[in-house]
């Protein structure tokens, strides 16, 4: 079977040698030097941003003047013709700037990030139609997927404490173990998401080591006048029921615009047929913005999102038992930002600021059945509840044209609680316990980047933080540790980042970078009660640091785009569980002896064709190729020793898509992609129950869209599974949904 | 050109498919086979025990049909070794009340036991009994549960039922934080084994393979066992 796979795969990367032309060329001011993070548009508005040195690769279709519009900051706004020959396109300089441009060059993570990064678009998003962000993120290289709805976002073998999550920039706490869940916001919200793949402790802070996901919501001045969107959907594996609705209104200065969905679902089944028993859910998301433009360089936006989830269960066997069944019967999410942008004051060429509040709160129930009879003998629940609320400030400032510092600063204070009611059938006692009481985190941090453009082509990046944190165990301590009530901790990272053009449409960065995550209070003063034993937090940890080396190569031309993107990780002082002896029980503390080493990397390639068999086509296919080697070294005095593989570490896959959209009529649009995921067998691990077995996945999607009819009526099929394959994702013992064919319809208003 | 290899890539991607098989480990030595089994080790799950019967009392030495049972609270399944799990609470330094399973391997009256080495290489190379070996056999002492039920809350005390325990033949001497694992060595290779004389008369080599296997049969426990002739 391997050999098959590869052989398709193969195929998949001999596309590029068979490419079509695309328009590339580089955009210069009227001495010749590149103008870079300037947009280029079609004569429809669809385009892109410069890289740092100018260039771009613009898809444009035939039936379309040959023609460009470019713009940037501080340059005449300028339609172009087109000459297929030139590639070197001038602007004049202009004595005032353009609002909107500031606003379009953030966007575009990969031309501002020293390291390999992405962005997920809205059409990709919604073509894919996907239940979360980690069903989007896991069709990309280097992302995997660890189970179904409450999904935890994992970048190359990292989740949680590791890999930060924000929203708008904003962070995104949780009180999950495994950290932020994807299921607590609905994906149809966002206009993007963009994606850093390695350290960003600098500019983001504690938790950036494995990278960085930026859920990024449309601005509400983005849409002209009133507009509604409804959407509703079903899923066959698990009887979902979708209804989605979204609109909003904008006069230019005030905008308001909001979304909601709901959606319902029994039990999933199995490729066998067979029931996910408790495997069900129920959850609202509501999503609302509104923003005021104080003038054409200023900006307030302000937003909220909800989520009412519950009830929600893991299926019987998640947790390696038939015997119990855990439920989230109760799960409610706050967020509320108020975001301040402005451009070009004075010296600061892009200032933002946010203040930001969020709450959290859900029931975990965990009913446990005697095996003689099955009937419930004990039933635990945690109230967990969490707030945190913070601000951020983030500047630009332009001190020549070849000199700019990134400054800023972020403050902000995370509470928890986690009291637990039990009832004791057997013995029939009721009692309550705490494990934290309004235990907080209060951090505090600062930075400096310097960027300096050395040539037209190098481009150096040099980044410092400084972190402390005061963390406070709360009400409640642990019944182990004796020390102290708080403890400080404080934490330096760096980096230093070189990039630079090496060929007119080739890059080349390299990130040496020193990232950190703190301790957090559960680690440091709580006891856990887990499935495994109890674990016994301790006040004497110290922050994790991660010392890295980040390269990506990329490649765009006028055939085909590709990006090499290896790494390599040093983790030190990593928080890790160890088994204790002298107590009672299997039980753990947390110490900071690990020690590991990552290396790895990913590979993508993109091809664009237009005209395969019509006229107005298009076609595309990308392919992404991960690998990821993760030991333990704890045990060696060096990082390069043999040690223990990681058992979190995903194994080699491959995937890859081929889209094709065309039109039937003139008022017929469509599309269809054939998608497919492939995972190597686990064979590191040996015996490791996580050494899951190898397995291809596929998938595809149809769309039929009538643009010019009333309401713009389009239907969209997406069937994931679609071979119904058996197979379990890595770190998971038990299989996966089937087949599952998910049909939507949407009105658009 | 195009369109051919678009079609092509198309229907090999099609056509690779995953296969599957499963198949069964069957361990069989000498005239009886070594049985493994794992037993729920959660006090919340196995909350009367699960009892082991190495032997039917209608045909001895013959296997038994219902080798172990999870029990009921009024059971007369006639057990030789019980796998009973209690939860016992106490209270910590933060005056919460807390509970800690009490997992232990408890003899029926009629059974006798002594223990004989250490781990599964003796257990495979125990094939004969000898008279010092019986001549070693005892009964556990009785253990009356109740009487270390808090009077007031009715719950187990963790402390004097641990003590009390520790009397036992087998007791929680197989229990991961209680059995000392010398450097170099694992766990199969230290845990106890054990002659077990049933009430029928059969002698039975016994044995925890594994306290706490690893996922996902983590909250489980693996006994061992196998009938030897005399």
């Amino acid at each position: 079977m391997n050999r098959y796979i590869l052989i398709v795969y193969s195929i998949l990367f001999c596309f590029p040698l068979f490419g079509q032309q695309k328009l590339s060329g580089v955009l210069t001011d009227e001495s010749g030097n590149p103008i870079p993070f300037a947009t280029v548009c079609d004569s429809l508005g669809n385009g892109v941003v410069c890289n740092e040195f100018g260039n771009f690769n613009l898809e444009l279709p035939d039936s379309l003047n040959r023609c460009i519009i470019v713009s940037a900051m501080g340059y005449n706004t300028d339609t172009l013709r087109i000459d297929v020959a030139d590639t070197a396109y001038q602007l004049s300089s202009k004595n005032y700037r353009l609002t909107e441009i500031a606003v379009v060059s953030c966007q575009y993570i990969n031309n501002k990030s020293p390291v390999s990064a992405f962005t997920s678009g809205k059409k990709e998003i919604q073509s894919l139609r996907p239940r979360n962000v980690s069903e989007v993120l896991q069709t990309k290289a280097g992302f995997t997927i660890k189970s179904g709805y409450q999904a935890p976002l994992s970048l190359r073998g990292m989740s949680g404490k590791r890999l930060l999550v924000l929203r708008n920039g904003v962070r995104r706490f949780s009180s999950y173990p495994a950290g932020y869940m994807s299921h607590t916001i609905n994906v149809y919200d966002l206009e993007r998401i963009e994606v850093e793949k390695g350290a960003a402790s600098v500019i983001y802070g504690a938790g950036a080591m494995a990278g960085i996901i930026n859920l990024i919501d449309k601005s509400p001045f983005k849409q002209d006048g009133l507009n509604a969107k409804i959407t509703t959907g079903y899923g066959s594996v698990d009887h979902e029921k979708n209804s989605l609705v979204c609109g909003g209104w904008s006069n230019g200065k005030f905008a308001v615009k909001s979304g909601f969905r709901y959606r319902d679902a029994s039990n999933f089944k199995y490729p066998d047929g067979t029931v996910a028993e408790n495997s069900f859910y129920t959850d609202k998301d509501l999503f609302v913005t509104a923003g005021y433009k104080l003038s054409d360089k200023q900006n307030l936006i302000f937003t909220s999102d909800f989520h009412d989830g519950g009830p929600w269960g893991k299926p019987v066997g998640f947790n390696g038992t038939n015997y119990m069944r855990v439920q989230t019967i109760n799960e409610k999410t706050n967020n509320y930002v108020l975001k301040y942008c402005s451009i070009n004051m004075g010296i600061l060429s892009n200032f933002e600021t946010s203040v930001f509040y969020s709450n959290e709160r859900r029931e975990l129930t965990k009913r446990y059945y005697a095996a003689a009879g099955y009937r419930l003998s004990y039933l635990e629940t945690t109230r967990f509840s969490d707030y945190y609320y913070g601000a951020n400030i983030n500047t630009v400032v332009e001190v020549s044209d070849s000199y700019q510092i990134k400054t800023g600063a972020e403050a902000y204070s995370f509470h928890i609680s986690t009291p637990i009611d039990v009832v004791d059938y057997i013995e029939e006692i009721n009692f309550n316990n705490r494990v934290s009481q309004n235990a907080h985190n209060q951090n505090f941090g600062v930075y400096l980047e310097n960027n300096v453009r050395l040539t037209s082509q190098v481009k150096t990046v040099v980044g410092i933080r400084y972190n402390k944190a005061i963390i406070n165990q709360g009400n409640v301590h642990s019944s182990e540790q004796n020390k102290g009530l708080e403890q400080q901790k404080e934490a330096l990272s760096g980096n230093t980042a070189l990039i630079a053009q090496i060929k007119k449409n080739s890059t080349l960065k390299l990130n040496l970078a020193r990232s950190f995550r703190m301790p957090e209070t559960t680690e440091l003063f709580a006891d856990s009660y887990t499935s495994n034993g109890i674990i016994y937090g301790n006040p004497d940890l110290k922050p994790e640091y991660c010392s890295s080396i980040d390269l990506s190569y990329r490649v765009v031309n006028k055939y085909f785009e590709w990006e090499a993107s290896p790494f390599l990780w040093l983790m030190n002082n990593m928080i890790t569980k160890e088994e204790i002896s002298g107590l009672p029980g299997t039980n753990f503390t947390y110490v900071n002896i690990g020690k590991t080493r990552l290396w790895g990397g990913e590979i993508n390639g993109k091809l664009l064709f237009d005209k395969v068999l019509e006229e107005n086509d298009h076609l595309s296919i990308q392919c992404g190729i991960s690998y990821l080697n993760g030991t333990d070294v704890s045990e060696s005095a060096d990082y390069w020793s043999n040690g223990t593989p990681l058992n979190y570490v995903p194994p080699f896959n491959l995937k890859g898509d081929i889209s094709y959209s065309g039109t039937f009529t003139k008022n017929v649009k469509y599309n269809c992609k054939l998608r497919s995921i492939y995972y190597s067998e686990q064979s590191r691990l040996g015996d490791n129950p996580y050494a899951t077995p190898a397995y291809l996945l596929l998938g595809c999607n149809l769309g039929v869209n009538l643009p010019n009819l009333l309401s713009k009526p389009s239907l969209n099929v997406a069937v994931n599974n679609l071979m119904n394959t058996e197979y379990q994702c890595y770190q998971s013992y038990l299989p996966s949904e089937g087949r599952d064919v998910r049909v939507f319809l949407t009105f658009t208003f | 050109m195009r369109k051919l290899i678009l079609v092509f890539a198309a229907l090999v991607v099609l056509l690779v498919s995953c296969d599957k098989e499963d198949k069964p480990l069957v361990i069989t030595q000498g005239d009886y086979p070594v049985k493994e089994y794992y037993l729920e080790r959660d006090p919340k799950v196995n909350v009367w025990g699960a009892g082991m019967d190495f032997v039917h009392a209608e045909c001895q030495l013959d296997e038994t049909d219902l080798d172990y049972k999870y029990m009921e609270l009024e059971d007369e399944f006639p057990y030789d070794v019980k796998f009973y799990v209690v939860k016992s609470y106490y209270y910590d330094t933060n005056g919460d009340l807390k509970n800690e399973g009490c997992p232990a391997m408890l003899l029926s009256s009629e059974t006798k036991i002594c223990k004989l080495g250490e781990g599964v290489d003796y257990f495979n190379s125990l094939t004969s009994i000898t008279e010092e070996m019986t001549a070693q056999l005892v009964t556990d002492p009785v253990i009356d549960f109740e009487q270390f039920k808090n009077e007031t809350a009715g719950f187990y005390e963790r402390a004097p039922l641990f003590a009390a325990l520790d009397q036992c033949a087998i007791g929680q001497k197989f229990r991961s934080n209680i059995l000392v694992i010398p450097e170099g060595k694992t766990e199969q290779e230290v845990q106890p084994v054990y002659l077990v004389k049933t009430s029928e008369g059969a002698y039975v080599k016994f044995m925890v393979k594994e306290f706490k296997p690893a996922k996902p049969k983590e909250k489980q426990t693996l006994v061992r066992w196998q009938v030897v002739s005399e």
